[in-house]
């Protein structure tokens, strides 16, 4: 099912990730991926995060499809060039994933093989144009297709970007480009995100918020001093070193901010960054499971 | 006869086009830290050459940038900042807004954009409309757009210690 439905039928949609691991054993992903059945709307698999060679995102996002669960397929310009990415979409269509996010991807010299070749052919706009044109039944170099495929496109933007206005152009880009929805980095300041939401508002496109799950104080200090765009503020840092069981104030402090910025956007994103397990507590704890059934 | 088609002509002699190309190489690699992608949207983007960003992006920065400063290298400024400056300098944020660059065409890597362009290569003849053809041409904005060039050539060798001169504080 595509996303798309979801945004369309008025409910606040709800999607999480996977993050296949680095080696063939399988059994740990899936297992967390089971624990959200039912629970998100779809998940996201992410493509070789941080540029650390791992377990590709489509042959998961296949095994996901299998097993009945919803896939959002990342795809990155990082290590592909315009041909390979394009017959990627399509791989990905004949699998049966109809979500696809569409991604720059981030820089090679900061992951595991920092040595590798570049490529960034094609940046997340003209992905996102090429998937369209795939869409519309030709490719980037105008070529016909035999059958073309049909996808929910999704994007990324980051909210707390300093300066916002050239995210905000890029956005809009995007939009053009055929982005049906956009998913966030990681929002910690719900008034920031008003502010954010009301600069986009022209755009009437989905926007889900992007949730982090804080795991220490340590954690919120070193995202504010090395995460782009992303600013805890003092006040949830201390509360965090305060408390006596970090993972209990952790899924307090995640459903108080979805509960926030629940009225301003139509979904929210949940990152668990190793916490999957978690992520059912959160959405009990936002009162997101009720809604659902 | 036009501009368009004595330059036409003049790039069919090899001893022409080469001459060009050396001196439009290195002027532009000494002002603009040219690549020679033979693709360029420089006009675009304010005179600042966004493929000089690690992640060569055309249309936008990545989001991965800090106050500023790349996230590959964080002794540098991130490109599309001095190219957002830049273009506001120059009152012509349109021209980031309202255009999607394509993907360079490789097969023009290390030619020149002028003859590139002049000779049909290039699906957005891009400098030239900017500078010269559109309602808003910047070329008669001569004096702001040279004395900008300048300035971000300043900033640049200025480089790694840019935030002094921008008012940010040091790494």
């Amino acid at each position: 099912m595509k996303l798309l439905e979801i945004f369309q039928s008025g409910k606040f949609a709800v999607t999480s990730e996977v993050g296949p691991p680095k080696g063939v054993d399988i059994e740990e992903m899936l297992n967390d991926a089971e624990l959200l059945r039912g629970k998100v709307d779809a998940l996201n698999v992410t493509d070789q995060q941080s540029s650390v060679m791992r377990l590709g995102s489509l042959a998961v996002c296949h095994l996901l499809k299998m097993r009945g669960l919803e896939p959002v397929f990342q795809i990155t310009c990082r290590d592909r060039n315009r041909i390979a990415l394009q017959s990627d979409l399509l791989n990905a269509y004949v699998l049966g994933i109809e979500n696809v996010l569409c991604l720059t991807g981030d820089y090679i010299s900061l992951g595991d093989h920092p040595g590798a070749k570049p490529v960034f052919d094609l940046d997340s706009v003209s992905l996102l144009h090429a998937a369209s044109e795939l869409q519309q039944g030709r490719d980037l170099a105008g070529q016909k297709l035999k059958g073309s495929p049909s996808f929910c496109l999704g994007a990324v933007v980051t909210p707390g970007a300093n300066p916002i206005e050239p995210q905000i152009m890029k956005m809009e880009k995007k939009v053009k480009a055929g982005a049906q929805f956009f998913q966030t980095q990681a929002v910690y300041d719900p008034k920031r995100f008003e502010e954010f939401m009301s600069q986009v508002k022209h755009l009437n496109v989905p926007v889900m918020v992007g949730i982090v799950l804080l795991k220490s104080a340590g954690m919120a200090r070193f995202m504010n001093k090395n995460v782009a765009g992303v600013h805890v503020p003092e006040s949830l840092i201390e509360e965090m070193d305060q408390a006596e069981s970090k993972a209990q104030k952790s899924i307090e402090i995640a459903a108080r901010l979805i509960n926030e910025m629940k009225d301003l956007c139509q979904g929210v994103h949940i990152m668990p960054i190793g916490w999957e397990k978690k992520v059912p507590a959160v959405l009990e704890a936002a009162g997101l499971v009720e809604i659902r059934d | 006869m036009t501009i368009d088609d004595v330059l036409e002509k003049a790039f069919q002699n090899r001893a022409f086009s080469k001459t060009f190309f050396v001196v439009e190489r290195k002027a532009k690699e000494w002002l603009f830290d040219c690549q020679s992608c033979g693709n360029c949207v420089l006009s675009h983007t304010g005179f600042i050459c966004p493929m000089r960003c690690p992640k060569g992006q055309r249309n936008g920065p990545c989001g991965g940038a800090m106050d500023g400063r790349c996230e590959v290298d964080k002794n540098k400024r991130c490109v599309w900042d001095e190219i957002w400056e830049s273009t506001v300098r120059l009152n012509r944020v349109d021209l980031l807004t309202g255009n999607y660059e394509e993907p360079p065409d490789w097969r023009l890597y290390g030619t020149s954009a002028w003859e590139n362009m002049v000779e049909g290569r290039l699906e957005s003849p891009s400098i030239f409309e900017t500078l010269f053809r559109k309602d808003k041409p910047l070329a008669r904005e001569a004096p702001l757009v040279f004395s900008q060039i300048l300035r971000n050539w300043y900033n640049r060798i200025a480089s790694p210690s840019w935030h002094r001169y921008e008012g940010r504080p040091p790494l």
